[in-house]
């Protein structure tokens, strides 16, 4: 019986048709272009000049001005400013959050789809469990009981977010593990876990990787939202507590929404499309 | 004359179909491979050869009958017994592409497949195995991914990672099959020079009759899950008891 490799393609030469599919879609590098626009100046705030974000002044309530290019809020706290410093929380939970929720994805879907039987039975209903309870209320709750902090909120969008990976994890696994390659170092007297570490979960990782980067997304805004509610830390600089803040405003100070707001907006869409760009490169179906 | 190397006794075994039927691939066969001995198992597509190949590689565990590798039964073995029990017995597979883990490097499959038999100075053997499947200098290989290879030079190497076992059985099932014409004669070679030297016992799951005939000292023949003839090459394949054996010989186009 002749067994397809589909994605177990060779990495060199897949590697650059890979990387053609992604040029090719272009919404993709664009998003990659400002991910990393994001992520330099996230590193680069402590050196940027401009006022402490939380700097209180006598300008308040300022509407866009070439001294205050975003304008300024009731505190006379500067918006540009704000937003600057709100890149490195929505990041730091983003790229927490996502790199956690992948662990744990991998290792569970790895586990279930290799062994099978009662096992993956289980961690499966168990992965629905947390797939049916709306995420967004279940984190409300969670952080609103055991008080706000960045580690509980990346822990809360970690433990809602795993079952995504662990699925798509599970599914390649059992198709990998019944290709000859992997019979053919069974044969060698390899023990199962190590085959499983060494060969198969190596060939199933690329898939998870455009899971993980939509993970980044979903973390973003769930920060956002849970800040939005006020179930952050107040002394945090963050889009979603400069939201919370600046709704009473809406009608006579827009840019305090609209700021924070298009912040948001903008770096979920871009990582929700870095993702597809990625499964697009990931996916040798889709010939460019 | 000790135990037959390899020996199948009353082996049935069913797989689930999607829809929930059991489909009966193998039907209470029984067969031996003696040491340094050829048997090819011949068929046509779907007689249930492959799933015997991977019964008797260990990679599948037959729902009913025993497996005996030098007189012993697999059952009676512990899972670690088990696992080195069947390194002497090495699979070759039709299509070596498959069969060869893309990310790693030749240096990286042969080594591999060294350590695990425990060998020392893993480095010369290496080269010695490349060698000894034709890929001479062995060294200019070493750094090359199985995608870098051509198809003949990937069966090789596939089956220098079986040698590297010091395996005493080769269950190839059909190894020819995934290679250009052009290669085959060559491969056949190859097998057939090891077989020499080495005293390897072959199980040769082939649905060439042609093959059978140049390579094997018996033959077995299997139809819809049993085996339904078997006995010495010669015999079977010109004086054929079984109206099936027949069919199928009659089926091979004969160069006159």
């Amino acid at each position: 019986m002749p067994l397809s490799i589909r994605e177990c393609a060779p990495p060199a030469f897949a590697m650059r048709r890979m990387w053609r599919r992604f040029l090719a879609y272009r919404a993709g590098v664009l998003a990659a272009a400002y991910v990393l626009l994001l992520v330099l100046v996230a590193l680069a705030t402590p050196f940027l000049p401009g006022p402490d974000p939380r700097q209180i002044s006598d300008e308040v309530m300022q509407a866009p001005s070439l001294a205050h290019l975003l304008g300024t809020d009731e505190l006379g706290r500067d918006v540009l400013s704000g937003i600057i410093h709100g890149i490195e929380v929505s990041l730091t939970v983003g790229f927490a959050a996502a790199l956690a929720a992948t662990i744990i994805g991998v290792v569970i879907g790895a586990a279930a789809g290799y062994y099978g039987g009662a096992l993956d039975l289980l961690v499966m209903r168990i992965a629905e469990i947390f797939q049916v309870v709306p995420s967004f209320i279940l984190a409300a709750v969670i952080v609103a009981l055991s008080g706000p902090g960045l580690t509980r909120v990346v822990t809360v969008i970690a433990l809602l977010a795993w079952p995504q990976v662990a699925r798509l994890m599970r599914g390649e696994v059992m198709r990998i593990k019944g290709l000859e390659f992997v019979d053919a170092v069974r044969c060698l007297g390899v023990r199962e876990p190590v085959i499983l570490a060494t060969e198969v979960v190596p060939n199933a990782l690329a898939p998870v990787l455009a899971a993980g980067t939509l993970i980044v997304a979903q973390a973003i805004l769930l920060e956002a939202a849970l800040s939005f509610l006020g179930l952050s830390s107040a002394d945090l600089v963050s889009w979603g507590r400069m939201l919370n803040s600046g709704q009473r405003f809406l009608y006579n100070a827009w840019w305090l929404s609209v700021f924070p707001g298009s912040a948001i907006f903008l770096t979920v869409l871009a990582f929700n499309l870095l993702g597809d760009a990625i499964g697009v490169a990931l996916n040798p179906r889709t010939e460019a | 004359m000790g135990a037959p190397l390899l020996s199948l006794r009353g082996i049935t075994h069913g797989f689930r179909r999607s829809g929930g039927a059991l489909v009966t691939a193998v039907r209470d066969v029984s067969l031996e491979v003696g040491e340094g001995e050829t048997v090819a198992l011949v068929g046509e597509s779907g007689s249930g050869k492959s799933t015997l190949g991977r019964i008797a590689l260990g990679l599948i565990r037959p729902d009913t009958g025993r497996v005996f590798i030098a007189g012993r039964t697999l059952g009676e073995m512990s899972s670690g017994e088990l696992r080195r029990a069947r390194v002497a017995f090495q699979p070759i597979f039709q299509d070596a592409t498959a069969s060869l883990n893309p990310r790693r490097t030749v240096r990286d499959l042969l080594g591999q497949a060294l350590r695990q038999r425990g060998a020392d100075s893993i480095a010369e053997l290496r080269i010695d195995l490349l060698e000894s499947v034709g890929l001479r200098p062995g060294r200019v290989y070493l750094e090359r991914y199985p995608h870098e290879l051509s198809g003949g030079q990937r069966q090789r190497l596939a089956i220098a990672r079986a040698l590297a076992m010091q395996p005493r059985l080769i269950v190839a099932d059909e190894p020819l099959s995934g290679a250009d014409v052009s290669i085959r004669g060559q491969i056949l070679n190859l097998l057939s020079d090891l077989k020499k030297e080495r005293g390897l016992a072959y199980l040769m799951i082939t649905h060439d009759i042609s093959i059978a005939r140049a390579f094997a000292d018996r033959v077995a023949v299997m139809s819809q899950g049993q085996v339904v003839e078997q006995g010495p090459a010669a015999e079977v394949l010109t004086r054929p008891a079984q109206d099936y054996t027949k069919r199928l010989l009659a089926a091979v186009p004969e160069l006159r």
